[in-house]
């Protein structure tokens, strides 16, 4: 170990002292597992020095230690200081000019209240909350497809700007939907847990993800709430602090209870709501109106025409005798089971089918297959026809129904699915040749349908036809004539269909089927749409008309509107062309994942060795026993959990988060160990002052706004950043605080601190992410130019492809919950703020800004310096860089291509006038500012 | 360093005075702050660097490294049940399981008579040098967490890569080049790229970071200025600003301003070293054509070069990533192609380094993150069958620094379904790198969110069979 000092010598005794006794047993617990108590304010010898409380408990402990607190910090410095630590932007020139020119003695004061009141303090605070929430615009793994968690980031956002009391905000963001009191906006907030990586569908085993979700959830509450790591808890009892492996999966089970699964297709796991635009909200609303209006007048009709209804009935029972006979038929009757093997680890259960049994499969990966399959071509024409019921469950709306198809030839074959409870059927010769259609409306759960395609032999799409009760399904928008004009023309199938695969019915390819599926046929030519509804109707009434006129008076009803008098028809097609804008509009509104608990909750086990495959016993949800238990009345669930978090004798909470934000505005927490309070975390440097700051936090009622004035309003934070040699020597790390620390700038601050100055930051707050330029291999296609100049936090976090040069900065790539962000130091940081091309734009910007400023160079300069480290730059620095400007426009005057290449560098415009070399020379001067030290860190 | 090519500035200050004055800082300050708290070697090491060539989507181990006739002889037929009921298994849930045997033929090689595919002669060439393992294990079956086990340790991204780990323990062995270097190839047009965690630093120190050396342009994110700025321009600005930064330093006092200058100043020096590391055309031709390369052309073989050159310098981990190797179908002919892309320039790195004496202080491991089923998947005709996904047994090949040469260890039944003999796992084969690097990889430690983290996890022992006695 570098750098011993008496002090650390003494807290190094006295851990160890800690550690012996609470080892004893739980006689004397851990120091953090008691509730802070209000101490009593030190008595002080300098009593002029401290403003306020806290700064006596800081003073109190340098006299002990016979040393003085630091000179306050000049104006300037201070307020650069406040405004990058409270907003993480610098202040304005005018700012800083009215500033130094306010006499007032509560000019510091107001100039703090105005930044914590401020949108960009909300924008600066996330950061922090987003790390911690492991926030990401991706879902990771492999296929990293896209989700929306923007609303969150933004609740979060606007929750730090508006002031939210930390309990209200942790009972939120733990159980916003339980709360009694539940809005949209705390519901939003329930987010932070579903921030987690989740899995792609297709390629593995769900349960393995799905305790993998847990775990991290688990996890990332403990570090967050408690400031406890209980990881290793998962397999055996904690080494080191009071979590049994029972207290574990105690926690554990209260996030075992939501409505999800292990593997997600793409997009948004459910659960997730809806947020429409108040536009689109109302436009919604009309249209459902609408379609209830004509539900309304086709319910009307039938009323009117039960008549005919009745005698059409009869007429159909009738003809559907003369239903053609198809070419294979497994008909999925119980005593046809025997045909098919069912295979697969989900579940397949016999149910009451339109005829007979149908087979209900659970939307894992069941499926039934044939074992003597008839081959498809792509030469010859088929009907594949099968009733359907679709369940609605959380994940998997539809899946295959059946299909041919060899998934290691490249899906060479077919099928006919549901997805996104629309009918979809796909031909495939082999990579990039197939055909697909798809129908435009959206199927209803628990209602059983007629679904057939047909097709004609010609390998055309337009050879391919989907019928639902008989009656052809209309295209999609986009593949309507209008759509049509402008998309490439469908290629014809080059390849044939027969494959190795084998015939199934039910998962396939990947997609489970959650539904019922019923009487699947096969026919070998184009079955016309009377056709098909004979087949339809035969199965309706197989059982006699009277069964099926008492039975199945509803379906049978659908098919009379689809397929009976003109008017009604009519009608039908109006209100499935209305529906189709509905789910058009509703798939245009944003999303947001968020918790929900399930009606059943799933049951939790403790799991040997942390092995999902190895349940032991069951475990209620429960608070590890070291705190003791949730009170009887306490609802065992997330809301139970929420209410012990903030209650006002927590012995962990408000500990662990202002010692979390004390990090923010003094470089280290008290505990330097932000994220582990447990008895491996570091002792608290001043143990009486976290507990004052804790008491005054939860007894002042859990106000950021009010705690983080106190902090910064402090003399302690006043102090000068200045670093003397003997304070070098004795307390390297600035735990004493007899002065303030001095470091790096987070990567998001840099970014948007050079925007800033520059004059290219675009304030716009929240919304969907957007994606700078960034190499393109990396980002192919980035956002357009107007919206790439965003603050960092509205950066696009993708999973496996990470903004560099936020990456490279020590930004974490929001894998797991991080409490503590790395500070490093390297060169690939150096190359980074010198040659990406966002931070080169910005200097050659900011060199267009004191260009079109008026001065000479001098002038010129001291409004570049002063614009990145507010203050003057000095005689001999003022030198420095003349000489610099002297040498660059020497350098570019002999190579004038090489002065129009730096004068355009970056995307932003360059404004027509400015002389290129004068530019170039200019923004490499720029560019030197923009890499002062003074300018990369906060002092 | 070659100041050859730079014209005498116009100014007063001199691209050759900068970095003379910097030399000299470079001396005392470049080591970064973490280094106080770097760990020392438990033990007197066998290798100084690492090379891992991670074949990624997992090879088929019964078709280059494990030998079985048996399987052979049951090709086409129905594996027995007692062996695979109840087994899980990937895209071959709820098929049929057919035996299928090995299209390819296997040689004895070397003086140890080490039976190896005809796939890989040129790996065939150098078996007295080759610890060829038949008996890893694996309890993972899907890619990402698999892959994130190999590198990492855990099958949960973010936890640092094997080559963070490496860096973090060994420190630099060149202050002008990463410590930890990667390069990728093999990766299918239009799919994504592996996962950046397979390189990452995790909860260690960023300067630990994987740094992708590209085969395009940029060697480096970042190292090439930005057009306009031309090394002339760039040295007066990085003057400047150390100057700048000195002079306020004088007041703040503050010693991590030495760090920013130092960084600043090896970024410069990066910007001339690295493009020498990876500049093929320095490379005779005859070299190149020994690994089947071509300077200005991106392919496993460039890297292989890349790593030689690399190692050289001093670089501690060269990971070479090769993508592609995920053969559910179309074995035949898609194994021949990887095998034939990286056959040849392997056995040429194993050459190269041991003509150049540097074989002795460098591992060389060949893994993918599983192995793949002697079951066919995909259908049994002509060149359709493929390989699923395998945990239960898989090869991976050892060579280079305190590796016995010439050894077969560990083994599996007649089918190539399981192991029978001295089965070991990913933990294993890391705490064997560690070792051989000097660690006791239960003692290689970083403490992050109240634990003591190591490579190995809670697990991991060394995999004697392998170290040379």
């Amino acid at each position: 170990m570098p750098r011993w000092s008496c002090l650390e010598l003494v807290w190094c005794a006295a851990w160890a002292a800690a550690t012996a006794v609470g080892q004893q047993g739980p006689a004397s617990p851990h120091w953090s597992l008691s509730p802070p108590r209000l101490p009593a304010v030190p008595a002080v010898r300098q009593t002029a020095w401290p403003r306020h409380d806290l700064d006596r408990f800081v003073l109190a402990r340098l006299e002990q230690q016979g040393l003085a607190p630091s000179p306050e910090a000049d104006r300037a410095t201070l307020l650069r200081r406040v405004c990058l630590d409270l907003t993480g932007l610098p202040p304005t020139p005018e700012e800083l000019a009215a500033f130094l020119a306010d006499p007032a003695p509560d000019a510091y004061e107001r100039t703090v209240d105005r930044l914590l009141a401020s949108t960009a303090h909300g924008e600066r605070m996330a950061t922090l909350w987003l790390d911690l929430a492991r926030y990401s615009d991706t879902n990771g793994f492999d296929f990293d497809s896209d989700r929306q968690m923007w609303a969150w980031r933004d609740w979060v956002v606007r929750a730090f700007a508006e002031d939210m009391p930390y309990d209200r905000f942790t009972e939120e963001q733990i159980a916003g939907d339980l709360l009694p009191d539940a809005t949209l906006s705390s519901r939003i907030a329930t987010g932070f847990h579903r921030n987690h990586a989740v899995a792609p569908d297709g390629d593995g085993q769900p349960g393995e993800f799905h305790h993998q979700y847990i775990a991290d959830r688990t996890a990332t509450f403990a570090t967050t709430w408690l400031g406890l790591s209980v990881g290793c808890a998962e397999c055996h009892d904690h080494k080191f602090d009071p979590i049994t492996q029972r207290d574990y999966y105690g926690l554990y089970a209260f996030w075992n209870r939501m409505p999800e699964k292990g593997l997600q297709r793409l997009g948004n796991a459910a659960p997730f709501l809806r947020l429409p635009s108040a536009e689109q909200g109302a436009r919604l609303l009309e249209l459902q109106g609408k379609v209830d209006e004509l539900e309304r007048q086709l319910q009307q009709g039938h009323r009117e025409q039960a008549a005919a209804f009745a005698a059409w009935a009869k007429e159909r029972c009738a003809a559907s005798s003369r239903a053609p006979d198809p070419r294979w038929h497994e008909g999925l009757a119980g005593e046809r089971r025997g045909h098919a093997e069912r295979g697969g680890l989900g579940t397949a259960t016999w149910v009451d089918g339109v005829r007979d049994q149908a087979l209900q499969l659970d939307g894992k990966d069941a499926f039934v297959q044939v074992p003597q399959p008839v081959e498809l071509r792509a030469e010859a024409p088929f009907t594949v026809s099968a009733w359907i019921r679709l369940t609605d469950d959380e994940r998997v709306q539809g899946g295959a129904i059946v299909g041919k198809v060899d998934e290691a030839a490249k899906r060479r074959g077919w099928s006919l699915a549901i997805d996104g409870r629309r009918l979809v059927v796909q031909l495939t010769g082999g990579e990039k040749d197939s055909l697909r259609r798809t129908a435009r409306d959206e199927l209803a759960f628990d209602t059983w349908y007629h679904v057939a395609c047909t097709y004609d032999g010609s390998r055309q799409q337009s050879g391919l036809q989907l019928f639902v009760d008989g009656v052809p399904a209309a295209p999609p928008p986009e593949a309507t004539a209008a759509g049509a004009a402008t998309a490439k023309p469908p290629q014809p199938l080059a390849g044939d269909l027969d494959n190795e695969g084998a015939l199934r019915i039910g998962c396939l390819d990947g997609q489970p089927f959650c539904g019922a599926i019923d009487e699947v046929r096969v026919h070998d030519r184009v079955l016309t749409a009377a056709e098909l509804a004979a087949v339809a109707e035969a199965d309706v009434f197989a059982a006699g008309f009277d069964r099926a006129w008492q039975e199945r008076r509803e379906l049978l009803a659908r098919l009379f509107a689809a397929r009976g008098p003109e008017a009604l028809a009519l009608l039908v097609a109006e209100r499935d062309a209305v529906r189709a804008q509905h789910s058009e509009l509703l798939a245009a509104v944003p999303l947001v994942s968020v918790a929900a608990e399930m009606a059943m909750p799933r049951p939790t086990h403790l799991l040997l060795r942390g092995d999902y495959q190895r349940p032991a016993e069951p475990i209620e949800p429960a608070i590890p026993a070291v705190f003791g238990a949730l009170p009887a009345d306490a609802p065992k669930n997330r809301l139970g959990l929420a209410r012990w978090l903030t209650g006002k004798d927590h012995p962990l909470v408000a500990r662990v988060h202002v010692n979390r934000l004390w990090r923010v505005f003094f470089g280290q927490g008290l505990v330097e160990t932000v994220d582990d309070f447990g008895t491996r975390g570091e002792r608290p440097s001043h143990p009486e002052l976290l507990d004052w700051l804790a008491r005054t936090f939860v007894d002042g009622g859990f106000g950021h706004r009010r705690l983080l004035r106190l902090l910064v309003t402090s003399a302690t934070y006043r102090q000068s950043s200045t670093l003397p040699a003997a304070l070098r020597q004795l307390d390297p790390d600035n735990r004493l605080l007899a002065r303030a620390s001095r470091w790096r700038l987070d990567a998001e601050m840099l970014r948007d601190q050079s925007l800033f100055i520059a004059g290219l930051l675009d304030r716009t707050v929240g919304g969907p992410a957007v994606m700078p330029w960034q190499p393109a291999d990396l980002w192919p296609e980035p956002s357009p130019v107007a919206a790439r100049h965003r603050r960092g936090l509205y950066v696009a976090q993708k999973r496996s492809v990470p903004f560099v040069s936020l990456q490279l900065l020590d930004a974490p790539g929001r894998e797991t919950c991080v409490a503590r962000r790395n500070r490093t130091t390297t060169p690939l940081q150096a190359l980074t703020l010198l040659n990406d091309r966002n931070f080169a734009e910005a200097a050659r910007v900011l060199a267009q800004r004191l260009l079109e400023g008026s001065g000479d160079d001098a002038t010129r300069l001291q409004q570049g310096f002063g614009r990145c480290v507010q203050r003057p730059a000095t005689a001999a620095e003022q030198q420095l860089l003349l000489d610099l400007l002297a040498t660059q426009r020497a350098l570019y005057a002999a190579d004038p291509e090489l002065a129009v290449a730096a004068a355009t560098v970056g995307d932003a415009p360059s404004p027509a006038g400015l002389e290129p070399l004068e530019l170039a020379a200019w923004a490499a001067v720029a560019a030197v500012l923009l890499n002062l030290d003074e300018h990369l860190v906060r002092s | 360093m070659n100041d050859g090519f730079a014209p005498p500035l116009p100014t007063p200050l001199s691209r050759r005075s900068f970095l003379r004055g910097s030399a000299g800082l470079l001396g005392s300050l470049a080591l970064p702050l973490q280094l106080g708290e770097r760990p020392r070697p438990h033990f007197a090491p066998r290798a100084k660097n690492v090379v891992f060539v991670f074949l990624l989507g997992a090879p088929s181990q019964v078709d280059l490294f494990d030998p079985k006739p048996k399987l052979q002889e049951l090709d086409g037929q129905p594996m027995p049940p007692s062996l695979v009921a109840g087994q899980a298994v990937d895209q071959l849930k709820g098929r049929h399981l057919v035996a299928a045997g090995s299209r390819f033929r296997f040689h004895r090689r070397g003086q140890c008579g080490m039976e190896l595919s005809e796939l890989l002669p040129h790996l065939g060439q150098h078996a007295d040098r080759l610890a060829l393992v038949r008996s890893m294990t694996s309890t993972i079956i899907n890619h990402p967490p698999a892959q994130s086990m190999l590198m990492t340790g855990s099958g949960e991204a973010g936890r640092p890569s094997c080559g963070s780990w490496v860096s973090y323990g060994l420190g630099s062995g060149n202050r002008d080049l990463p410590t930890f270097a990667t390069m990728l190839s093999g990766l299918p047009p239009g799919t994504p790229p592996p996962p950046v965690q397979l390189w990452g630093n995790g909860f260690l120190p960023g300067e630990h970071h994987g740094v992708v050396l590209q085969g395009g342009a940029e060697a480096v994110r970042f190292l090439d200025n930005q057009p306009g700025t031309s090394r002339q321009g760039r040295a007066a600005q990085l003057e400047a600003l150390q100057a700048l930064d000195r002079l306020r330093q004088q007041g703040h006092g503050d010693p991590a301003t030495d760090d920013r200058i130092a960084a600043y100043q090896l970024a410069f020096r990066m910007q001339e070293e690295v493009p020498d590391a990876v500049r093929l055309q320095a490379e005779p031709g005859a070299t190149l054509a020994l690994y089947g390369a071509k300077a200005g052309e991106p392919s496993f073989a460039a890297n292989c070069v890349m790593a030689r050159r690399l190692v050289e310098r001093g670089v501690r981990f060269v990971q070479l990533v090769d993508d592609g190797w995920d053969h559910h179908g179309q074995l035949v002919r898609n194994l021949r192609q990887k095998a034939g892309e990286v056959d040849q320039p392997i056995g040429a790195l194993l050459g190269d380094l041991q003509r150049c004496g540097l074989l002795d202080e460098t591992l060389v491991v060949i893994a993918g993150e599983f192995g793949r089923t002697p079951m066919n998947q995909g259908g049994q005709s002509g060149d359709r069958y493929g390989r699923d996904h395998h945990g239960k047994c898989y090869s991976i090949v050892l060579a280079g620094a305190g590796v016995r040469g010439g050894t077969v260890v560990g083994a599996t039944d007649e089918l190539g379904y399981q192991v029978v003999a001295d089965p070991f796992t990913v933990h294993d084969l890391q705490a064997t790198m560690l070792h051989l690097l000097g660690f006791d990889h239960e003692r290689l430690v970083f403490r992050h969110r109240g634990r003591d983290y190591r490579l190995t996890d809670v697990h991991g022992r060394v995999m004697r069979p392998v170290v040379a006695g």
